[in-house]
């Protein structure tokens, strides 16, 4: 009961009432005592009520007085103390509890300060392990992110349901149109994989872990693949695997060519050299012929060394251009081969700032600078040594330039003659300049010399910060959705956010688009990284006040794909996707309408903007793309706003964030989110977006 | 027109062989060496017009020749014609880089020979 009721009762009121109790009491047993003193002593009964009223107020007041004390120097002190570390074990708070208000509770207040003060050390030291450790794998994330990005080879981690949960750049040229959650069919011809796969199994059921090979077509059959699959293997249970591979197609067709060339080579020269042989024979065995012989046999000759001529002619041409493809390289920035050759080379020559990059194996490269630069400091006859690059059409010359003595070209091969590394076997600096098809030559002016050595330029430029670190991996791809897409949890599906520019309003008046661009939101993240975006040639004139809005002309869109092309890589691009659109039925309008065309069918689930707006937003606001990107304080930069790609990222970015408001109203699923939208159909017809 | 004198650095006898009645008969005088050692000693001797130059040779390189006669000041003038059997751009490119005036690739028609060595001969006139 009295639990109950100090549960129920704040401390302040639980103490007033005891004072209370305590006067009153008091005041009752005074005047109990003076009735019973009267009633044995008798006398009159004003002294007693007089005696009994003094010593009652005077109780009642001492009770009052002692309870205001115990009030403010108790019971507020405890209840700002309870406060005070309430506070403190709830959120984080690293003042001081303040000790003087509970001055009057002993050592209550200190001792609460010296817990507060271990609370606080205690939460410090764990944000400092916390951040020790996020910086530890924020550090490891980054080394692996460009371990994976920047690997020679493509490489792709699929879900044990042949899904993509990451790919790398090479993986990205090799095979376009991969995407994560994608299927791995998409992209590659999937029988040579599964059946590696297969034998990885059967090969596990053994108790061997190994990697398959497997030889695969991409699935335009335009590449030949050909790389290894490994299993991954958590707890015993697979939970992917990662496929490396290169592109062999290259290897298979030079390999061919080379035959050509060379079965064309001997039979080229076969039968003139036969010819020759005979007519040489005949005119030198038969010295009694008549002029006119002699010289149609001369003739003969001539004609045959012609031939003889422009065969060796026509396959050295043939194989300058099939070696010059031969070589893989990679873009490499002059800078970097600078700097390498100043930490390798015995002398640090003076580099001139490039900001340019080329296309070599900047290691070899590196190493064969320097070693030039230590072999011809090495005589001490040579010094003021620069390095320079210098743009030269498509080549880019690295020059190495110094005072004194000359390197002739004999002691510069001579030098390159020697086996480049270690690391390179007996790899030697020439064969390092034939691999990359490049020559050294030295050049003199004066005191002044220089070794030049041209290499080709590579027009693939720096990544800009915005692209730096596109989404190219989700180790948590969810679950495929399986049947009903309706049910399917909105989180589990991916979504192309897409939009289009037209030549007009009226898709059933002959307007078409001229311009399409998409991306993709997988497991709640917009793939900055997977893009789609073309022009589209409409087949007819773009009106000028719809070139103001959209700024494409005529002349842009000559020698675009048309609808039917464009309409088809669209339509590959958004396979297994919900569409997403800022009023998709005007969008949807004109791709419905060039189905038959394309020969696709675009019946992928579709969600609107706009509808979503008027669900979950007052429907008598505004709905236009501006006016949501305000509300969700989405910056869209001026020159972006009404070009395809930048409204179909305002979208995006939108639509993640509906996604957020929706699930806070509890609807999670596409058919949850498909009635919303259907609530507000009716008032659509009255919007004005 | 005075009458000139070409170097040939070829160890090749056969194309040597082939190359003296052609030069000789175009009416210059020449001399022939068969290594790019002999070849500078030649030089030192004597001051050609033209030198006809193949690259790969016994000894110094066509290259390193033609490098050493574009630093030699006495030189200043001597026209450099190379040939190589190995055709390539790059060696065309090189050739060129180290001061050849003109470059050919084996096999070559003695007709583009002759009226090469000609225009490299007319040249030098002006």
């Amino acid at each position: 009961m009295i639990e109950r009721l100090s549960r129920r009762l704040g401390l302040r009121l639980r103490f007033a009432l005891f004072f209370a109790a305590l006067g009153l009491g008091g005041a009752a047993l005074i005047a109990a005592a003076l009735w019973v003193g009267q009633a044995k002593a008798g006398g009159p009964a004003d002294g007693y009520v007089i005696a009994g009223l003094i010593a009652g107020l005077g109780v009642v007041g001492l009770a009052v007085w002692i309870g205001l004390l115990f009030d403010e120097n108790v019971a507020k002190p405890i209840l700002a103390l309870a406060s005070d570390l309430t506070t403190r074990a709830r959120a984080d708070v690293d003042l001081q509890i303040d000790e003087d208000q509970a001055r009057h509770l002993a050592a209550l207040a200190p001792a609460a300060n010296a817990i507060n003060a271990a609370l606080s050390e205690a939460r410090a030291a764990r944000a400092r392990a916390v951040a020790r450790e996020t910086a530890r794998i924020e550090r490891e994330k980054a080394l692996f992110e460009a371990l994976f990005r920047d690997l020679g080879e493509g490489a792709l981690v699929a879900t044990p349901d042949n899904r993509v949960m990451l790919y790398n750049r090479v993986a990205q040229e090799l095979l376009p149109g991969i995407g994560l959650d994608r299927a791995l069919e998409t992209v590659l011809r999937p029988e040579p994989v599964t059946d590696a796969l297969r034998r990885v199994r059967e090969a596990r059921v053994q108790g061997r872990i190994a990697a398959e090979t497997f030889l695969a077509a991409s699935a335009d059959g335009a590449r030949l693949l050909v790389g290894r699959v490994t299993p991954i293997l958590s707890d015993e249970e697979l939970s992917g695997h990662v496929l490396i591979f290169h592109d062999a197609t290259g290897d298979l067709r030079a390999h061919a060519e080379q035959a050509h060339l060379f079965n064309r080579l001997l039979e080229g020269v076969r039968r003139p050299a036969g010819s020759i042989a005979a007519l040489l024979d005949v005119l030198r065995e038969s010295e009694d012929m008549d002029a006119a012989s002699r010289d149609q046999l001369h003739d003969g000759v001539a004609q045959e060394v012609t031939r003889l001529m422009s065969v060796i002619d026509d396959t050295a041409h043939a194989q300058a251009a099939a070696t010059a493809r031969s070589w893989p390289v990679s873009a490499v920035a002059v800078s970097h081969i600078f700097d390498a050759v100043r930490a390798k080379a015995d002398v640090a020559p003076e580099c001139v700032p490039s900001g340019e990059t080329v296309a070599c194996d900047g290691f070899a490269i590196a190493t064969l600078l320097a070693r030039l630069v230590s072999r011809l400091a090495e005589d001490g006859r040579r010094e003021v040594f620069t390095l320079a690059a210098e743009r030269d059409g498509d080549e880019i010359r690295l020059v190495i330039g110094w005072q004194g003595e000359v390197a002739t070209d004999d002691e510069i091969t001579r030098w390159l003659d020697a086996p480049l590394s270690p690391a390179y076997g007996s790899y030697t600096g020439r064969d390092a300049l034939e691999a990359h098809c490049a020559v050294v030559w030295p050049e003199s002016a004066g005191a002044g010399h220089r070794i030049v050595l041209p290499l080709a330029i590579t027009a693939e430029g720096q990544l800009t910060p915005e692209q730096a670190r596109p989404e190219f991996y989700d180790f948590n791809l969810p679950d495929a959705p399986g049947g009903d897409l309706a049910e399917a949890p909105l989180s589990d599906l991916s979504f192309v956010v897409f939009d289009t520019e037209t030549t007009g309003l009226s898709p059933r008046g002959g307007d078409e688009i001229v311009q399409i661009a998409g991306l993709r939101i997988v497991n709640g993240r917009i793939l900055h990284g997977e893009t789609f975006e073309t022009l589209v040639d409409p087949g007819r004139s773009i009106p000028a006040a719809s070139t103001r809005v959209h700024h494409i002309s005529d002349d842009m869109v000559r020698g675009a794909p048309d609808i039917a092309e464009a309409g088809r890589q669209f339509h590959d691009f958004c396979r297994g996707s919900v569409l997403v659109a800022h009023n998709a039925p005007f969008d949807l309008a004109f791709l419905r309408l060039k189905e038959e065309v394309m020969g696709r069918r675009f019946d992928n689930p579709v969600l609107c903007t706009v509808l979503m707006s008027a669900g979950l937003f007052e429907h008598t606001g505004q709905h236009t793309l501006d006016a949501l990107c305000d509300r969700f304080g989405v910056r869209i930069p001026p020159e972006a706003r009404h070009t395809a790609m930048g409204d179909a990222v305002a979208t995006a970015e939108v639509f993640v964030r509906m996604l957020g408001l929706l699930r806070d109203r509890a609807i999670t699923t596409l058919g949850g989110a498909i009635e919303e939208e259907g609530r507000m159909t009716k008032i659509r017809k009255a919007q004005d977006y | 027109m005075s009458q000139k004198t070409v170097l040939l650095v070829e160890d090749e006898d056969n194309i040597a062989l082939a190359l003296t009645h052609l030069i000789g008969r175009a009416g210059h005088e020449l001399r022939r060496v068969a290594s790019g050692d002999d070849a500078m000693t030649a030089l030192a001797e004597a001051r050609p017009d033209l030198v006809v130059l193949d690259v790969m040779l016994p000894g110094r390189s066509g290259y390193e020749v033609c490098q050493l006669i574009r630093r030699d000041a006495s030189l200043e003038g001597v026209k450099v014609l190379m040939i190589t059997a190995s055709g390539g751009d790059l060696e065309r490119r090189k050739g060129l880089a180290v001061g050849a005036d003109a470059f050919m690739t084996k096999p070559f028609s003695t007709t583009e020979l002759k009226q090469r060595i000609t225009e490299l001969l007319e040249d030098g006139d002006d």
